[in-house]
């Protein structure tokens, strides 16, 4: 049985994604802690180091660290390696530009939202989640749920 | 601007720098003095790093206001002695031509507090790296907010920004009181404590503010460079006021803006002990390489680092690295301490980040250092153990081959 709820959202950045979360209470450093070229966190101090993030809808509550990080954002649109949307409890500019540059250089879009401290706690790895920025709202479909 | 009657470029920074405010609730744009760009290291971003520059180049940008560049990604004239290689030297070299065509002026460092052209108290600013934002807000009182790269480049060719976030004094007033407990005089001249202090401080206090109570008067720029950058590597650190040190607090309630603090945190050497169990992966006490300037080094370190050394060599098959800027570089030659660091067997690098070098690939293992900001991206990054202590530490290991 899969269950589907429906959270609202705020667009930071424009377009629709759609994939497995991939779930942290902690931030996430990009510049330094992310491997743009394989799309795998390499922070050794972070509990997701060594997952990948690609075609995932990454949900962590803000960016921290370098303000390179949008940088590294664009890359991995580049390479293709990017999540396939981010989920924060945070509006975060040094985030927010990588996307909105790599629209412009690369023609892709990677939506990243901003959703209350409430709506990120119910999200779970393993949930699908459709993150649609556009509409401002996020579908997440959950298998198996007995609640 | 915006029209595209200045230009393409102008037209094109424009859209972002709207676009960037729109978000942030920011309802107009400010002009600012200078500019501080970050992304210009090839390393960073790679190609799409590049692909940028040169778009934007190619569209006729010229910088409007003082534009300083931070690192770039080798060397500029001695990357062939530090075994650069020759296709990452000509990514290099394309993006230092697509930036120097704007009109920056090529500091390529990141600690630009170092050297002119310097902004003054209350200054509008737009200043990227993330340890410059934190040290020039907290410790000069210019006003940036927290901006990534390239951001930069758009206010640097349209002079203007949002108005939002630290630029607005309402939202520069600390939130969290950080009282600083049972420490000793290392407090005034100790940079690894502040490195260590800021890396907890970005740890426990996120983005948020923190007003730091207990850290003596005499207190080094060089200690507070160290709090800048750890703070800013573990968290979002851009931010933060000393009491009776930096020009925002005079006393804690005016470094509170007059309001109750949402959080007050206790801090004594035994937490800092702990970041330090956190930071120090080596197991041995052996290390083979010591690298300084991370931030990069300032005069004052430079003249330290060789007292402690106190006319001892590096030992025999330990490097021991310092990274620096052209401008301090140049005053560590007219005053003769450059040849005494030559004597003493330091290899100095200058325009370029010690996070940029692949010093496992070169055969290192452990590497000394007083930075809390190297000693977290080290491991990651470069894939090397890091012995974590002071300068007069890294000095000893630099000489004896272990961190005692």
């Amino acid at each position: 049985m899969t269950k589907k709820s429906i959270f609202p959202a705020r667009k930071l950045t424009a377009g629709v994604g759609e994939g497995e979360a991939l779930v942290t209470q902690n931030a996430l450093t990009f510049w330094g802690g992310m491997d743009p070229s394989t799309g795998t966190i390499i922070d050794t101090q972070h509990e997701l180091c060594g997952e990948k993030v690609s075609g995932k809808v990454l949900v962590f509550p803000h960016g921290a660290g370098s303000s390179s990080g949008c940088g590294v954002i664009m890359e991995m649109v580049r390479l293709g390696t990017h999540p396939a949307a981010m989920v924060n409890v945070e509006k975060d500019p040094v985030l927010a530009l990588g996307p909105i540059l790599a629209q412009e250089l690369y023609a892709r879009s990677l939506p990243i939202v901003t959703v209350s401290k409430a709506v990120f706690n119910s999200f779970r790895k393993g949930d699908t989640l459709k993150v649609d920025a556009d509409q401002g709202r996020i579908v997440c479909f959950r298998k198996g749920s007995d609640k | 601007m915006l029209s595209g009657r200045k230009g393409k470029a102008v037209a094109f920074g424009m859209k972002i720098i709207t676009q960037l405010g729109e978000l942030y609730g920011a309802e107009e744009l400010i002009p600012i003095s200078q500019v501080h760009v970050d992304g210009c290291c090839y390393q960073t971003a790679g190609d799409a790093g590049l692909d940028f520059a040169e778009k934007v180049a190619s569209m006729g940008a010229e910088v409007v206001v003082p534009t300083t560049t931070n690192v770039s990604g080798r060397d500029i004239q001695r990357w062939r002695q530090f075994r650069i290689p020759e296709s990452l030297s000509e990514k290099s070299r394309r993006m230092e031509r697509a930036y120097l065509s704007m009109g920056v002026i090529p500091t390529w460092t990141c600690a630009p507090y170092l050297s002119a052209p310097l902004p003054r108290f209350g200054e509008q600013i737009v200043w990227a790296e993330s340890n410059a934002i934190a040290y020039i807000n907290s410790v000069v009182g210019a006003r940036t907010h927290r901006y990534g790269d390239y951001i930069d480049v758009c206010a640097a060719i349209t002079g203007r920004a949002p108005r939002f976030g630290l630029h607005l004094r309402e939202n520069r007033r600390g939130e969290v009181l950080v009282t600083l407990a049972g420490f000793g005089p290392e407090l005034s001249t100790d940079t690894s404590v502040y490195g260590l202090l800021g890396y907890l401080l970005g740890k426990l206090i996120g983005n948020r503010i923190p007003v730091v109570e207990g850290v003596p008067s005499n207190v080094t720029a060089d200690c507070l460079k160290a709090l800048s950058a750890a703070g800013a590597a573990s968290g979002s650190l851009a931010m933060f006021h000393v009491v009776g040190v930096t020009p925002e607090a005079p006393t804690v309630k005016q470094a509170l803006g007059g309001r109750k603090p949402k959080e007050k945190i206790r801090i004594t050497p035994r937490q800092l002990k702990e970041m330090k169990a956190e930071l120090h992966t080596a197991r041995g006490d052996r290390v083979d390489v010591v690298a300084l300037g991370c931030p990069h080094f300032s005069y004052s370190e430079a003249w330290d680092f060789l007292r402690a050394l106190a006319g001892r060599r590096v030992r025999k098959g330990v490097e021991c690295f310092v990274y620096t800027n052209r401008a301090i570089w140049g005053d560590l030659v007219t005053t003769g301490l450059a040849r005494e660091l030559k004597r003493a067997g330091v290899r100095v690098a200058t325009d370029t980040c010690i996070l940029h070098w692949p010093l496992a690939k070169w055969g290192f293992k452990t590497m000394a250092t007083n930075s809390g900001k190297y000693a977290k991206y080290a491991p990651g990054l470069l894939g090397l153990d890091v012995a974590y202590g002071g300068l007069l530490q890294c000095a000893e290991a630099a000489v004896k081959g272990r961190m005692i």
